[in-house]
């Protein structure tokens, strides 16, 4: 089997932790671009574009989940400095909101919580309907009446 | 709170503990490769940051699709020219046509309405000929209706008109960019029950200038 062709994957490499880490500064894009590029080299006979974009998206997902768990990076990591992230309060709001939302989906019935959940990840109805072995039309109304309710489910949380 | 703030807020990994995040598990599933991805799905219910990284799957397969597709983009030799001049030629006509038949009819108006549903509460009226009327949506009236409310989305579900009406028809606004579109009614009683219709598709043209 031929050697792939490594600049030509690098480009690609870069462009896909581009896109999915939209806002990170060029040095983090180099060290994930790095990171994946030993990941490419373990495994050459693997490598196509639907590996090079994977790659790109478990090198991100394994980054968040680190800095998520010790704080390595960033404003974060150093005390002293004024943070400019969230504040307490905001990122209390935001977990509030994501609690209230799950108990929402929770109490949504049965027929619509796996569309809308699939809808709030980013799949459109159509991809809903193949995924969920559902028609068409089934999912477009469990995602039109599943939004309003869940809604007014939130306001009357009041979280919205 | 629009669709995009749900979506954000949903994929928020504040406060999730992530455990049992497995992503193997999540590329398949947001591939569309599992046979049963329910309990996923219930995970991700629980755990922002597995509904985070699910979306951004999804994303990276989207984009690695769009990559693989790219250079199947195939130049006709030479010798292919001159059919791919006549399909082009075939196509200008077709055009040609379908823009005459949006733009003779004069008593398309006198037709009757079809009526779009499954004949069970609200009806979409559809079959009205000219462009103008294109861009208006109507439905059965509902007895005792003192108001309707109508929203018209695109087929991504971006909210692009709402409309609060006593009549049994809107029009859409030329703000709203030609194409398809996707929309629903509700009737509001005077007694405070509503009816809701189906969803019904529709294909607008874009507002005369």
């Amino acid at each position: 089997m031929s050697e792939p062709d490594w600049s030509q994957r690098r480009d690609q490499l870069t462009r896909a932790v581009r896109r999915l880490g939209s806002g990170y500064d060029e040095a983090m894009v180099d060290d994930l671009v790095q990171q994946g590029m030993i990941r490419l080299m373990r495994k050459p006979e693997a490598v196509n574009a639907s590996y090079v974009w994977r790659t790109a998206w478990s090198v991100i997902c394994d980054f968040r989940r680190r800095r998520r768990r010790r704080p390595e990076h960033g404003d974060a990591a150093l005390p002293f400095v004024k943070d400019e992230g969230p504040s307490p309060a905001d990122t209390v709001v935001a977990t509030d909101l994501r609690r209230a939302l799950r108990d929402c989906l929770e109490q949504a019935p049965e027929s619509r919580r796996d569309v809308l959940t699939l809808y709030l990840v980013g799949h459109g109805p159509t991809e809903c309907a193949d995924m969920l072995n559902r028609t068409l039309k089934s999912c477009e109304n469990a995602v039109y009446r599943g939004l309003d309710a869940l809604r007014e489910c939130l306001r009357s949380k009041g979280v919205a | 709170m629009t669709d995009e703030q749900l979506k954000q807020a949903f994929r928020d990994p504040a406060g999730s503990s992530e455990e049992g995040c497995d992503l193997d598990a999540i590329w398949a599933g947001a591939a569309g490769e599992l046979d049963d991805v329910g309990p996923l799905l219930a995970h991700l219910r629980t755990c922002g940051g597995c509904a985070e990284a699910w979306a951004l799957a999804r994303e990276a397969q989207l984009g690695a699709k769009a990559d693989e597709d790219a250079p199947k983009v195939h130049v006709p030799p030479p010798a292919n020219r001159s059919l791919a001049w006549v399909a082009l030629l075939a196509a200008a006509v077709m055009v040609f046509v379908g823009v005459w038949a949006l733009q003779s009819p004069p008593g398309a108006d006198t037709n009757p309405p079809v009526f779009r549903g499954d004949g069970d509460g609200i009806q979409a009226g559809v079959g009205q000929g000219d462009v103008a009327a294109g861009r208006r949506l109507w439905w059965s009236p509902v007895p005792d209706a003192v108001r309707y409310e109508v929203t018209v989305l695109s087929p991504a579900l971006a909210v692009l008109h709402e409309a609060r009406t006593a009549e049994s028809e809107v029009v859409v606004p030329s703000a709203v960019a030609g194409g398809p579109v996707v929309w629903r009614v509700t009737a509001r009683k005077q007694d405070g029950t509503a009816v809701e219709s189906d969803t019904f598709r529709a294909v607008l043209p874009e507002a005369p200038r």
